[in-house]
């Protein structure tokens, strides 16, 4: 059996937030690697550094210490319109209050990704509809996300963060605004789609339906990894709730 | 082109906040565009004025504008008509000319012997077809002073100065106050003292003011004729035709004898200006040249050129001094401009309050999109956010705050245009009237903005640009926005 693929590696990241003349730690020296296709789940209590986390192998923000590899390229050494380029390529995010763009309709949403990567018109609308096909909102290409259920905004959510078959996609909190029904089908669908196109995802949450469905599983207290370990079952359970 | 409807739909996302924000842009706009229709039409009109006096150019000895008064005879131009021939055939200038005309220019003593009043004149020889030319020349089709309701009792009456009337002329209407020929409409009113369908009688020149035709000196050229001074004291009204006479001593050289002529009152009538209507007689350049150079043919001593197209005036000023140059190196000729400095003062005058009012304005539309992107900024913070972590850079971001601009500046602009045109025609139909400074008459307040339709092109322009550089700041500071930092924002 091969090793496993390094995809992002934090060397002794720290970060730290001015606030007047206070300085706040928000990570502490944190080193870990997330392997290529994995399904992380980074937990702990509010104010614990999770999106921190989250944001720094995100790329939307620099560590005050300490670097961040992507895919063996140190991301601190790419300028802002490089990073954005290379957020817009490779990288899909999910947010908890589903952050869609309210005067684009659901295709539009899930179209605009490849816009930024100017793909072309025919492929955009095949890999756009295909995408809302898979997250179950054919039906509801037309609508504005302000016609949508929490649910149904996440899944276009989704549909957006994998249209362009990114390596990685950071969630954070992707439950936190569903009820439990929604919030489970939701992680279902994630999984699957991890498992259909191989992309990696990154949650940040403290709702343990998620955690107990993670592939990995890091908890961060006080900015710094309290535990860090594999579960046992690796097979999404989306089947059972589908 | 995603991008621009993207921000199409985000202008009318807030649409309320939108509406207002265009329409402060359209009235900004609407604003500008009537302000300088009116600097426009209030040039025009300086021009109008200017140029239907003096013409677009004038030829005449050097320093005649500067000299000249006190010497008039000195300055006649010789072979006037000659000169003229020579300008009018010239293949370049000729089709330039729509009128070229020759005029006497002089000062001296009016005296009305029935009141025993007499005033210090101006007097401008005319030939009166020429003159009606260029009092009826209106290139830029504004409303002419005589033409309106308000002032017809100062212009009523007229042809001021006719061929079948040698002899008479017109009067400025303060010259005629002064002189106490009888107003019947009262002071600064047009005093109309001919019948014009039963002219007066062309009057016998005063016969011992005029030498023989065949050009005998008085009889002593450097004493003054007291003949002459003493037939000119008797009152000279003519009551044949009911028109007052007055008697215009003037001096045509200095220390020459003084010569005397009868002029029969047409008219009283107001000129450009107060000081004109002071001083200004208007007489047939026959009988002028009659006073200047008695017993000898018309002199002039200036050449007045109406252009059929004032644009050509430095064109067609350049080509006279080429053939002054060569032909006649005593003259000298003038643009319009060059004779009337006050146009330029006045036109400088109005230039700063129209920069000055420009830039009020725009500093409303500045500040009216500065406030609207800024609202919009704090609103979509999350959404600057999102879309910068989805790899949109910070051109793009900045790019999408100021298209939304442009398109609220471009509606703002056209929505200006349009409300601009409505009450521009409505304007010029509501006949406001004013009193210009210095004037006796009242004229109309007009706005041009359909004979130069650039300054629409300008109102709507300034509403774009003024909207894009109000956009600058916002648009940048959303675009430098930390991503994290807008992804809390709540």
């Amino acid at each position: 059996m091969s090793e496993p693929e390094i995809l992002v590696e934090l060397r002794g990241v720290s970060r730290e937030y001015h606030l007047g003349k206070t300085i706040v730690p928000a990570l502490v020296d944190v080193s870990l690697e997330i392997e290529r296709g994995g399904f992380v789940v980074i937990s702990g209590p509010s104010g614990s550094g999770k999106s921190t986390l989250l944001n720094l192998i995100g790329c939307i923000d620099q560590p005050s210490r300490g670097s961040v590899i992507f895919d063996g390229k140190d991301v601190a050494t790419l300028s802002d319109r490089d990073l954005s380029a290379f957020r817009a390529r490779r990288l899909g995010f999910i947010f908890q209050s589903f952050n869609l763009v309210p005067v684009l309709t659901t295709f539009e949403n899930v179209d605009y990704p490849l816009r930024l990567r100017n793909v072309p018109t025919a492929e955009r609308r095949e890999r756009t509809g295909t995408m809302l096909e898979a997250v179950g909102l054919k039906d509801q290409v037309a609508h504005r996300p302000g016609e949508l259920s929490g649910g149904e905004r996440q899944r276009v959510a989704i549909a957006r963060a994998l249209v362009t078959h990114p390596d990685l996609v950071l969630a954070d909190e992707p439950t936190a605004n569903l009820d439990s029904a929604t919030g489970e089908k939701i992680v279902d669908l994630m999984r699957e789609m991890r498992e259909r196109l191989g992309t990696t995802f990154v949650i940040a949450t403290h709702d343990p339906m998620v955690a107990k469905r993670a592939q990995r599983r890091i908890t961060i207290r006080d900015g710094r990894i309290e535990s860090d370990s594999s579960m046992a079952h690796d097979q999404p359970e989306a089947n059972h709730h589908a | 082109m995603h991008d621009l409807m993207l921000a199409l739909r985000n202008a009318s996302r807030n649409r309320r906040r939108s509406l207002v924000t265009v329409f402060a842009l359209a009235l900004c706009s609407t604003g500008l565009i009537l302000f300088a229709g009116y600097v426009l039409a209030t040039f025009c009109g300086d021009e109008t004025r200017t140029t239907s006096g003096m013409g677009h150019l004038q030829i005449f000895r050097r320093d005649f504008p500067e000299k000249g008064i006190g010497s008039p005879a000195a300055f006649a131009i010789e072979d006037h008509l000659e000169l003229q021939k020579t300008l009018r055939e010239d293949p370049l200038l000729g089709p330039m000319i729509n009128i070229l005309t020759g005029q006497l220019t002089f000062s001296g003593l009016a005296n009305n012997y029935e009141k025993n009043t007499s005033a210090a004149f101006v007097g401008f020889g005319v030939d009166p077809d020429d003159y009606a030319v260029f009092s009826s020349w209106n290139p830029f089709g504004l409303a002419k002073p005589e033409l309106l309701p308000i002032n017809e009792l100062l212009y009523k009456g007229g042809p001021w100065v006719a061929d079948d009337d040698l002899q008479g002329g017109s009067l400025g209407i303060g010259l005629a106050e002064v002189l106490e020929i009888d107003p019947p409409n009262g002071p600064r009113q047009a005093t109309v003292i001919n019948d014009t369908a039963n002219p007066a009688p062309v009057a016998a020149p005063t016969p011992a003011a005029i030498p023989s035709p065949s050009g005998g000196e008085p009889a002593d050229s450097d004493l003054p004729n007291f003949d002459v001074l003493e037939s000119a004291a008797a009152p000279q009204t003519d009551t044949s035709d009911g028109r007052p006479r007055i008697e215009l001593l003037c001096v045509p050289v200095a220390g020459a004898a003084p010569n005397v002529q009868s002029l029969a009152v047409r008219a009283a009538r107001p000129f450009e200006n107060v000081q004109l209507d002071d001083r200004l007689v208007l007489m047939h350049i026959d009988h002028a040249s009659n006073l200047l150079f008695p017993g000898q043919p018309t002199q002039v001593n200036s050449l007045r050129i109406l252009l059929n197209d004032g644009e050509n005036t430095d064109a067609a000023a350049a080509r006279i001094r080429e053939i002054l140059a060569e032909k006649r190196p005593e003259l000298e000729c003038r643009t319009w401009i060059e004779l009337a400095p006050f146009y330029l003062q006045i036109t400088a005058y109005l230039k700063v309050i129209f920069l000055f009012m420009l830039s009020i304005i725009a500093s409303i539309v500045v500040f009216t999109i500065y406030n609207t992107l800024s609202a919009a900024i704090i609103e979509r913070t999350v959404e600057i956010g999102t879309l910068r972590a989805m790899g949109v850079n910070r051109a793009r971001i900045a790019g999408l705050f100021i298209s939304e601009a442009v398109f609220m500046g471009i509606a703002g602009g056209l929505l200006g245009v349009v409300l601009a045109i409505v009450l521009g025609i409505s304007f010029n139909q509501m006949d406001i009237l004013f009193n210009p400074p210095s004037t006796d008459y009242y004229t109309k307040v007009e706005v041009l903005i359909f004979r130069y339709p650039m300054i629409l092109v300008f109102g709507f322009v300034i509403s774009v640009v003024a909207a894009v550089i109000s956009a600058i700041v916002p648009s940048v500071n959303a675009s430098r926005m930390a991503i994290v930092d807008a992804l809390r924002h709540s």
